[in-house]
């Protein structure tokens, strides 16, 4: 006979000594509850599940927004820490050519999108047709550069002034002609009003 | 149909279902309560732990795994809850044999067992408390030694033989 045995067939004698005892000790109907004793533990479950009842209605459907609440604030924050959280990358000294030729590369991608933003552009507005270039002159243009050839007056006089001082008698005319071509209207000092 | 385990209606009653609590509640009014009033010792004292266990369990439904038996759940929260009392008051073992007697007595009690049951009972209130506390949640609880040596926080072996020395004194003692 094993242990394992043994203690099997001990187990079960015990058992059988117990079953003795709660058949003598089970009593009478009187060894239960009290009714009033029932209800008290009736009342108090009926009443807990009645509560949380009402406060679940109480919170009603805006319940998650605690909850989505505090995800938000716990997401924003773990973003925060992992941003700060990141060093900059400091280059290695075998890859400092690797970088030079990285802005390089770079600088090439700027001209390039450049001559393409430039190329588009051209071809969005279409260009006037090669003879009105030939023939149009625009007015305005005309005027604009004769304006730009047109010294300022007050120099102008300035250097006549200059050449009566200096006794250049004819280039003084010469000037002074193209002077009041230019400026008919313009008022000369008295030393040049001939 | 099936009958529902206690466990299924724990759950539906921590859902919200009062129905499902009823059930549970007249499956074990009756074992539980003896077994609470053999360990009190008297009806006052038993209603009162009585009381408090269910709202024990009422209290913490929401926290009830299925996964472990509800009778060793139940049993387990009564035990905690009895030894708690019995500490800040009088241990278990003071009992007198008349407050044993007294306890739960009603018109039923005179009947041809009273005495043999009044002896017995007696005898067990005797008992050193370790052996008293298994030796009653074993009766009234019908849980095998494991359950009964996790709720009382010993090993199978320690309860096998608490047992044994319990019966094997009330043997000597009728």
């Amino acid at each position: 006979m094993t242990t394992d045995h043994r203690d099997q067939q001990a187990e079960q004698e015990l058992e059988q000594e117990l079953e003795k005892l709660r058949s003598m000790l089970s009593g009478p109907e009187a060894m239960e509850p009290p009714d009033l004793l029932d209800q008290a533990v009736l009342n108090t479950a009926r009443r807990e599940i009645e509560q949380r009842g009402a406060r679940r209605g109480k919170r009603g459907p805006l319940r998650w927004l605690g909850a989505f609440t505090t995800a938000a604030v716990i997401v924003l924050a773990l973003s925060i820490v992992i941003q700060q959280e990141q060093p900059i990358p400091l280059p290695a000294a075998n890859e400092a050519d690797g970088l030079k030729l990285d802005s390089d590369k770079a600088a090439d991608l700027v001209v390039e999108k450049r001559a393409d933003a430039f190329r588009a552009r051209t071809q969005s507005s279409p260009a006037p047709a090669l003879e009105d270039v030939m023939t149009e002159e625009p007015a305005a243009l005309k005027e604009e550069q004769e304006e730009e050839a047109l010294p300022d007056p007050e120099l102008w006089i300035l250097r006549l002034m200059q050449l009566k001082e200096s006794g250049q008698e004819d280039k003084l005319a010469e000037e002074l002609e193209a002077f009041q071509k230019a400026f008919p209207d313009y008022p000369l000092p008295p030393k040049l009003d001939y | 149909m099936r009958e529902r385990t206690d466990e299924d209606l724990m759950i539906a009653y921590a859902g919200g279902d009062m129905e499902a609590f009823e059930l549970l509640y007249n499956r074990h009014r009756g074992p539980l309560y003896r077994y609470i009033l053999r360990l009190a010792g008297d009806a006052v004292t038993a209603n009162d732990l009585y009381q408090g266990c269910w709202e024990k369990m009422i209290k913490a439904r929401a926290r009830y795994n299925p996964a472990a038996p509800f009778r060793a759940w139940m049993y387990r929260i009564a035990y905690n809850h009895v030894m708690d009392y019995f500490r800040l008051n009088r241990p278990v073992a003071d009992r007198s044999i008349d407050e044993l007697a007294a306890a739960g007595a009603g018109p039923e009690e005179q009947l041809i067992n009273e005495d043999q049951r009044a002896q017995l009972q007696a005898a067990i209130d005797r008992l050193p408390a370790a052996q008293k506390e298994v030796l009653l949640l074993k009766l009234e609880s019908g849980l095998d030694l494991q359950s009964i040596a996790d709720i009382t926080e010993v090993n199978r072996e320690t309860v096998k033989s608490r047992l044994r020395y319990a019966v094997d004194k009330l043997k000597k003692m009728q």
